[in-house]
């Protein structure tokens, strides 16, 4: 996992983490062939739930952060990056993010992830983590 | 962008659900990921969120089409607000090769646009905001 850039908004956190899919033996899926997807919804920032909420799958990759892809890689691992908020001023913003494979037309939703993000209190700072207990960083 | 530790999160490949959508076929015009964006971005908030970053670099052409169907023509005499919004056309560009619609790369909508908002507002530095952007978006397409 990698802090990445927060050009023009010093406030929070941005990363990239980089996921492996498992079977249900726990084994990795060693598939180029799954198109690894999001979709974001209760976006609650500062206490504000926003009115637009995304509830679609969209393709986490490619993006222009380095080793980003549409397709899972042949180890059936991919990166999601840029993940985080970053903003001019301190912040608490929580959301779902929930992941699937796209296998065949078919979605298969591999996690759900529970994310509480800051920016603060100074410029320069901010943390993720998620309720999965594998995400936890600051800056 | 600084290092900081290499993880690998594991995900089991549960098999409960199954849509079979790839997109946002509701959604055809990113209307609600341009909306969001302005709405994050005004005010002097600025809020830059990873899982939009995603989508703009894909849209290229296609933020000017959804800047047209949003905006009013108030808005768009508006210096603010055309101020929020050149952010978010140069992500819109700023990696071609990840625009999803090939006609897309094209940026005609896109500068039909800012050439209009650049003869609409009065500010003379959003002026000179708009024809930057303008610049940086044929320089990016090679148009």
């Amino acid at each position: 996992m990698n802090l990445y850039g927060c050009a023009g908004a010093p406030y929070g956190i941005s990363i990239a983490t980089q996921y492996q899919v498992l079977d249900q033996a726990n084994n990795p899926m060693k598939s180029t062939a799954m198109v690894p997807q999001e979709e974001i919804t209760n976006i609650i920032f500062n206490g504000t739930k926003q009115q637009d909420q995304f509830p679609q799958w969209h393709h986490i990759g490619p993006t222009p952060y380095p080793g980003t892809s549409l397709n899972t890689d042949t180890n059936g691992q991919f990166f999601d990056a840029p993940f985080g908020t970053c903003t001019s001023g301190f912040f608490v913003e929580t959301s779902q993010q929930k992941i699937s494979m796209l296998f065949k037309g078919i979605n298969y939703v591999v996690r759900t992830s529970q994310w509480t993000i800051t920016g603060g209190p100074l410029a320069g700072h901010g943390s993720v983590k998620n309720d999965n207990g594998d995400v936890n960083l600051s800056h | 962008m600084i290092r900081i530790v290499a993880l690998i999160s594991l995900i089991t490949m549960g098999f409960a659900v199954s849509q079979g959508e790839d997109s946002d076929k509701s959604d055809v015009y990113s209307l609600r990921t341009v909306e969001f964006e302005l709405r994050m971005r005004s005010g002097g908030m600025n809020v830059i969120h990873g899982f939009t970053q995603k989508r703009l670099a894909r849209l290229g052409d296609a933020v000017g089409i959804a800047l047209l169907k949003i905006l009013s023509i108030q808005q768009m005499q508006n210096s603010q607000t055309v101020k929020d919004l050149l952010p978010i056309v140069r992500d819109a560009f700023d990696h071609p090769e990840l625009i999803s619609v090939d006609s897309d790369k094209n940026p005609k909508v896109t500068v039909f646009l800012l050439d209009y908002l650049s003869h609409n507002v009065s500010d003379t530095q959003t002026r000179q905001d708009i024809e930057e952007t303008i610049a940086f978006v044929k320089q990016k397409t090679g148009t």
